[in-house]
Parts: C-alpha cells; structure tokens; sequence
C-alpha cells in the first residue's frame, strides 16, 4: 500500500463516522462501534500500514498529530445533533410532494466553495433551448454545452477558459485556480464554428484570498518582520499550511474525478455495505416482585417500596457476581403484624474461551 | 473588570438549536436536542454563573444565544415537554438508585445524575419560570454576561445570493432580541462564523457593534492587520471584527494537547439507553420505541479500547481543575509575550459551541468555573473581557475588510456546500427570489394575506438553517434535515402559489401557523 499518509489521513478524516465504520468493519478492526471518529481514524491508518519488521519504527508519522483540531470540533458540534450511536431509524409522515425539479426561469447561480473552487447549478428552459438552436440555424448540430468562466476582478470581463458539459449536467464544481479573483459564468452553447450563444449569466462571486494581504495601511505601518511575527504568533502560517495541503488534495481529487469522468457530480457515492463483525454481551438482572395487602408497607434492604394500586410490587436490581441477600419486609397497616422475607442468591459467570471456526 | 492587566481574554459561547417542534407528535426524537442540552449544557453554565456570583467572583463570559433557541425556551409547548422529559429521567435515576445497589460505582453515578435532574428541574421550573431565556437576562444584567444574537434561524449567509434575504435574517434577528432581552443587540455571532465582505454593512444599518471572524478572517484581511488577531479590526462600514486565536481553540480542540479527550473524562456514547435491557428503558425511549441516548452514562473516555472504565466523577473534577490552571497558565504566558510585542493591549478570543460544555465535554462547565475563579484569584497578566467593553476602551482601531471565511472545517463554505447538500440551494435561492417578489407585490395588504405572507417568510427562515445542511454532510439524523428542508421549501411554494392565485386556504394557513409558529411577531415587509 503505497500511499501518502498524511493523504490518507485527510481523506480519512473528511469521511462521516458512518462511512469510517464501515472501511474499520472492512478491515475488521474490533471494538469501532464505540471509538469516537478520531480514534476511528487512527485506528483505520493503523491497520493500513505497511508490515515492517520488528524493532522498525513505521508508525512515528501517523500519530494522530495531523489530525486537525477542525475535524474534532466537528465531531463534538456533530454530537450536539447526535441521539445515539446508531442513529435511530424514523418514519415521518410522508411528504406530500416533491420539490420541482424546475421553476421555469432560466438561470445559472455561483456560489464559492473555498479560495479556489466554485459551484454553479443551473436551469435553463426549453423555450430557451429552442430560441438558441433556431438562432444557430443548423449550427446547433455537433456543438457543445460549456460554461464560460470570465474574470472580472479588473471590471472588464476577461475570458478564462472553458468548460465542456457532459451529459445533462445541472451543476458543476470548477476550480477557478485564482484566490482573491472576481468572477462569472456564462452557461451557453460552442459551435463547431466557435460562435458561442449565451443562455444565461451568472451572479458575480469574489474569492477568497489566500494568506496575508500585499496592502499595506500607512496608518499601521510595522517593519515586515513585525508583521510576519504577529503573522506567525496568531497562527497563520498553520492557516497557511492547510490551504496548501487543502489545495494539494483537491488537485489530486480532481485527477481521480477527470479519469473516472464524474466530474460534474462530485457526489460521494454512498455504500450499503453490510458490517461484519462479531461480538457478545451478556447481562444479568434480578427480578424481585410481591404482593401483600395494598395498604401494607413494605421495605427492601431497609428502604421503603412504592406499591402499586393492588399491592404488587417489582424490584430490579443488576446482578453482579457474587452472593447477595435481599431483606425485605411487610408491615401490615395496623403496624401489629410484620413479615420477613429473605431471598439469597448466588450468581456465577464462566467465559470459556472464543472458538474460532477457521 | 480588570484595567491593570497586560491584556485580555474573551470567552464566547455560541449556544443553538435549530426550531424544531412537532406539536403533531406527542414525543418526538429531534426535540432531544433541546431538552439534552437544557439539562446537559445550559442549566450547568447557568449553575456555574451562579456560583461564581454567590461567591462575588468577578467573570466577564459572551454568549450568542440565537433566536431559535430564545424561541424554543420561550415555547410553552416545549416547556411543558421539557418538565415531562425531566421528570422521566428523574424517576429512571430513581430506578437506578435501586437497580445499581450492589455496583457501589455505578450507584453513585445513579445517585449524582438523580442529583443532577432533580436540580435542573428545580433551577428550570422554580428559579426561572420555565424560560431559561430569563436566567441568561439576568446574568447579562449584572454585567458580567454579554448576550448577543446570531441570525434569525443561522442561515449560511454567504451562500445565500439573494441580498435582502440576507438582511432579513439580521433584521429579524436584531428585533427578536430586542423584544426578548429588553436591549439592542450590541453584537452578533454570525451562523458558523461565516462573513463574506459586505455583510457588515447588515450589521451596522441595524445597529451592531461587532461580530467575529475565524482566525484568517481578520489574519487574511484587506490591508493587512498590524495586530493580527490580537486586537479587532473595523470594517469600512465601521462593525468591528475580532478573530479566533487558534491557540486558545488547539488548546480544546487538538487531539494531542485537547482537554475534553483526556481519558479520566466522561464518555458521551456509552448511555443506559442503549446499555440496559430494552423493556426497561423503554418508557423513557420515544414514541417509536426505539433505543436512543437517555442522558445517564456511567463510563469514562478510557482509551482505545472496548472495556471501558467506570466513570469516576472526582478523578473528572480534579483534572478539569488542573486543565483550567494549564489554559490560564498558557494564556499568560501568551498574553505577556504579545504585551512585550505591541503596542497596546492584546486581546485573545476563544469562541466556543456552548453545546460543547457538559453535552460533550461532561465536565467542560465545571472547567469554566475554575477557569474563571483561578483567573480571578491567582493572577494578574490576564483580565477577562466582553467584545463591548474593549471597543469602549479602544476607540482607535484600524480600518480593514476581513476575508471570506468560516469556522467549518477547512475555513470556507464546503461544510454546507459539498455532494450531500448542495442540491438544496436551487430551491432556497428560488425561494428567496419568490418571497422578495411577493412582499413587493403586496404592499400594505392585511388579514388573510398578510398572514399568508408572513407564514411564507417563516417558512423560508427555517427552511435556511444551516443546521440542515450540516447535518446532511456529517450523516446523523439525515432523514430528518433532508425531511425539514423540503417540508418549508414546499410550504413556501404552496403559499406562494395560493397567493399568486389568489387560491388562500385557511385551514391550510392554519396548520401551518399552529406548527411552524418561530417569530409571533413577524412582518413580511422585512423583504420588500
């Protein structure tokens, strides 16, 4: 297994808790049902690490170190919403619709993602559809669907570059590849003479820049090593050293998305795997339970007991091993007769070892 | 207020929920959420503010407590459900009292969680008349709390396109606090911490102060901040922005140096609710029955490993002490350093989930108050410090624009905009668009439509939570954001369909009013 670990372990670490249990059931890793998604994480690095011999140190480089504070602070924001391990299953009422897929309107949207990428989704109507292709007059044919990316941080549009559609795509993730950039996207069509017919324009997005500002403030003048110290002091070059690391995986996400040529739905595809995985519990509870006359009072080791309406009562105690005595006792209403009931009991627990049928 | 330290701490919590209320079901799972953090997070907090003021300790904390969340505490409905819950958990502690009588451990654990439950129902129904919103009041009135709002239901700003949406969710968000905590709204915590330039001038045309930044906002700011994210920057429109120091976050957050991992602390996922036989616990399970946390955990962290220890509540206190003198002791060693670098006093911010405390981190608020007692006691470098009363002791503080950014995972907006959500923001946007046209259509319109319209921008808020498309991202309860955001999504287009064709159904209204009733005082010209 020739991978990258710290790769490994940010890819690992952007997976759901869901997902990192059933790679840790895939590699059979015992007890993942209670590690919290760090432990998960670290767990899964360790087992996919190549076997080195005795006495060579491998593991120093997957310590969890890299394992950022981020995704621990989402796992605890993530318990907020959290009711139980396995989240229960529910049934709602069902709804009495679906949304549309369309509203009618012609419209492309861009929304940033982070410093570099955007999303654009889109709707563009058949009527519009059919005004272009009677437009392009037989030019229609062989041409090609794009999304036309302008740079207009100057504020005139400068094209960029293209992007070719595939299929009936309604979204896009793009790479703009330019922190601190203006920009918009045209959706329209190319024909093989390159005339480009726009079917809609986009919002305009401005990206985020990436590290610290070339502007300086008169005002607040400081030497370039003061700025750089108080750069490094509220943590910027960690801030720094993600994005790099965060574009490095983007870029090789990408190249995996090109090659299996999914590129405009970067949905995670979501498996149904069945865990495999054994384990065994076993419990033991004592159930005591009586009856006297309702309006009787009774005690168990000395404290009194709530009797039901009939003078039933039940007491449940869990059973460790051991003997154990239980007094209880009945006092009539009159307090002129009481009666002593002693029940001993005595538990055992053998655990032979597992058998493994190979 | 100390003024004759070397610099400034300041403690955030975000407190929020998203609104969920099902009044169509007698027990509902999600209202969970709320009644565990009542009990796990904010009677807690309340408890430790209250005994730091028993013992004139002075504090300075800052807390966003959003308008979903002032609204659920201020419901009725959820207030009667909340003492019902509670007193389900307080008579199965009693059971376990009984139950555990021979596992000395465990049955001390029972003994402190029926301690624990008796006294949030006391401090709950007694102290406050069922709306903790009251404690949080009371606290700010003293002066030692800043409370301050978040938008309306924490929408993701910054992919939301649509402007006067925006500002509708500060809008709503700034009269809602008014109304509930006598005041304006000073500051804002912005949903996620997410700013995109330009939302400050929201902000400021309501009156705001301040909000915050992670830490590459301000750092990343145009042009650059002399101070870092020492001292808070002001945007052109004037609303200051202080910024999260990551060693104060690495501190509670990182896997290595990280407080609530160490292993002497309580588990969050072991819980009688799953661990006990099934008719047992079921009476206290939900309507369907099936197993779902209870809130009564007798295990500590332990490692890594299946057997976990029994949790031991003092070993717990002891190390949350020892880890409240470790932070103080970083901070000042901090705090000195940044004093000998510049020229004024620095101020280190550490926001926080407020859900972190007690619902996670089980001893998280117990940290708090003898962070702030130690503070308080043992020290002078560090004086504990509101966003407010550093802006009225700074005044001079340098113009720049913070950069898009929030406190998500990797920085930006990915958390909210990746293969599991995004399919949700053609809809919003639309949405949107629909509700601006609308309440520009209908200018001055009342009884039936005016209520229609103010329904539909209802609607669309709590459709906005962010809380859903986290929620989808991060895969626990998806069915139910997934079944939120489509239910609002298609109740706003009913509406706007029924308004467009002047095709108004009351008891359609009706329903909708009586279920999703966020905001009574709602006025739909918000968005024209």
């Amino acid at each position: 297994m020739a991978r990258d670990p710290a790769a490994r372990e940010s890819s690992l670490a952007a997976l759901s808790r869901k997902e990192l249990l059933e790679i840790a059931a895939k590699r059979d890793i015992k007890g993942r049902h209670r590690m919290p998604k760090l432990h998960l994480v670290s767990a899964i690095l360790k087992e996919e690490l190549p076997k080195t011999p005795a006495g060579q140190v491998a593991e120093q480089t997957l310590e969890p170190a890299a394992i950022r504070a981020g995704q621990i602070q989402q796992e605890a924001e993530q318990a907020k919403y959290m009711l139980g391990p396995t989240p229960p299953h529910e049934e709602f009422f069902p709804l009495e619709a679906e949304l549309p897929q369309e509203y009618g309107h012609d419209r492309i949207a861009l929304m940033v993602r982070d410093p570099y990428w955007v999303h654009a989704y889109w709707e563009i109507t058949p009527e519009t559809i059919d005004l272009a292709n009677s437009e392009l007059d037989g030019d229609h044919l062989n041409s090609v669907s794009i999304l036309r990316i302008y740079d207009v941080s100057s504020g005139e549009a400068l094209r960029r570059f293209d992007v070719e559609l595939s299929g009936n795509a309604t979204n896009w993730y793009i790479n703009l590849g330019q922190p601190g950039g203006t920009f918009c996207v045209d959706i329209g069509i190319l024909t093989p003479g390159n005339r480009f017919y726009t079917l809609a324009r986009s919002n305009t997005v401005s990206m985020p820049p990436v590290g610290m500002s070339s502007v300086i403030d008169e005002r607040w003048m400081s030497l370039q090593e003061d700025f750089e110290r108080m750069y490094a002091l509220s943590g910027g070059f960690e801030v720094g050293a993600s994005s790099a690391e965060m574009q490095k995986m983007i870029e090789k996400r990408l190249e995996e998305e090109m090659a299996s040529g999914a590129l405009f739905s970067m949905m995670s595809p979501v498996y149904k795997r069945k865990e495999r995985g054994f384990w065994f519990k076993v419990e033991t509870e004592l159930i005591v339970y009586g009856a006297t006359e309702p309006d009787a009072a009774v005690t168990a080791q000395g404290k009194p007991v709530q009797l039901r309406p009939d003078g039933t009562f039940t007491l449940r105690f869990a059973l460790p091993d051991g003997k154990q005595t239980i007094d209880l006792t009945a006092e009539s209403a009159d307090n002129k007769e009481e009666r002593t009931i002693t029940p001993e009991v005595e538990k055992k627990t053998y655990r032979p070892e597992p058998v493994l049928n190979e | 207020m100390k003024t004759d330290c070397k610099g400034y701490l300041c403690i955030v919590l975000h407190a929020h929920l998203p609104y969920v209320r099902h009044p169509e079901h007698d027990k509902f799972l999600e209202e969970d959420w709320l009644y565990e953090a009542i009990t796990e997070t904010y009677i807690p907090i309340i408890n430790v503010m209250q005994s730091l003021l028993q013992d004139n300790v002075d504090f300075r904390l800052t807390m966003s407590i959003t308008p979903p969340l002032v609204s659920m505490f201020a419901d009725p409905l959820l207030q009667d459900r909340y003492e019902r819950h509670i007193n389900g958990l307080i008579e199965l502690a009693a059971k376990e009292i009984t139950r555990t009588q021979w596992e000395p451990q465990l049955n001390h654990l029972a003994h402190m969680y029926h301690y624990r439950f008796t006294n949030a129902r006391d401090v709950f129904v007694n102290h406050y008349g069922r709306n903790l919103a009251n404690a949080f009041r009371k606290f700010q009135d003293t002066g030692k709390l800043e409370i301050i709002t978040c938008a309306a239901t924490h929408g993701y700003l910054p992919l939301m396109i649509n402007e006067t949406a925006k500002r509708a969710q500060i809008k709503i968000a700034a009269d809602h606090y008014k109304r509930h905590f006598g005041r304006q709204a000073r500051g804002i915590w912005l949903p996620e911490c997410a700013y995109e330039p330009g939302l400050d001038n929201h902000l400021a045309e309501q009156g705001m102060k301040f909000f915050f930044t992670d830490t590459h906002g301000v750092l990343h700011a145009t042009p650059r901040p002399k101070y870092g994210v020492f001292a808070p920057i002001a945007c052109p429109s004037g609303v200051a922005a202080f910024a999260r120091d990551v060693q104060t976050s690495k501190q509670v957050w990182s896997s290595i140096e990280g407080y609530p991992g160490d292993y002497v602390y309580r588990d969050f996922y072991r819980d009688v609710g799953y661990d006990l036989e099934y008719e047992y616990v079921q009476p206290y399970l939900h309507g369907g029955g099936n197993r779902s946390n209870l809130g009564i955990k007798y295990y500590a962290i332990t490692g890594d490993t299946d057997h976990k220890q029994i949790y031991n509540p003092t070993w717990g206190l002891d190390r949350a002490a020892e880890h409240a003198g470790n932070f103080m002791f970083n901070r000042e060693k901090q705090i000195e350093h940044l004093a000998s670098i510049m020229d004024r006093q620095p101020i280190v911010v550490a926001p926080y989930d407020a859900e972190l405390f007690g619902h996670w981190w089980f001893e998280g608020p117990d940290w708090l108050g003898f962070l702030f007692r130690k503070i308080y006691h043992d020290q002078n470098t560090i004086g504990l410090i509101t966003p407010s009363e550093y802006l009225g002791r700074f005044s001079r503080i340098q113009v720049a624009t913070p950069s898009m950014s929030s406190w998500g995972y990797k920085g930006y907006n990915e958390v909210w905009l990746e293969g599991s959500n995004d399919w949700i923001y053609r809809h919003l946007h639309v949405a949107a668009d629909r509700m601006v046209e609308l309440a520009r259509n209908n200018a001055g319109v009342n009884g039936l439509r005016q209520r229609a319209l103010n329904q539909a921008a209802r609607e669309l808020l709590l459709a906005q939570s962010s809380d859903w498309a986290f929620i989808m991202k991060t895969g626990t309860m998806v069915e139910y954001a997934v079944m939120r955001t489509k239910t609002h999504l298609l109740n706003f287009n009913s509406l706007f369909d029924q308004l467009n064709n002047g095709t108004l159904r009351e008891g359609f209204l009706c329903e909708l009013e009586g279920k999703n009733n966020i905001f009574p005082e709602i006025d739909y010209t918000v968005y024209s």
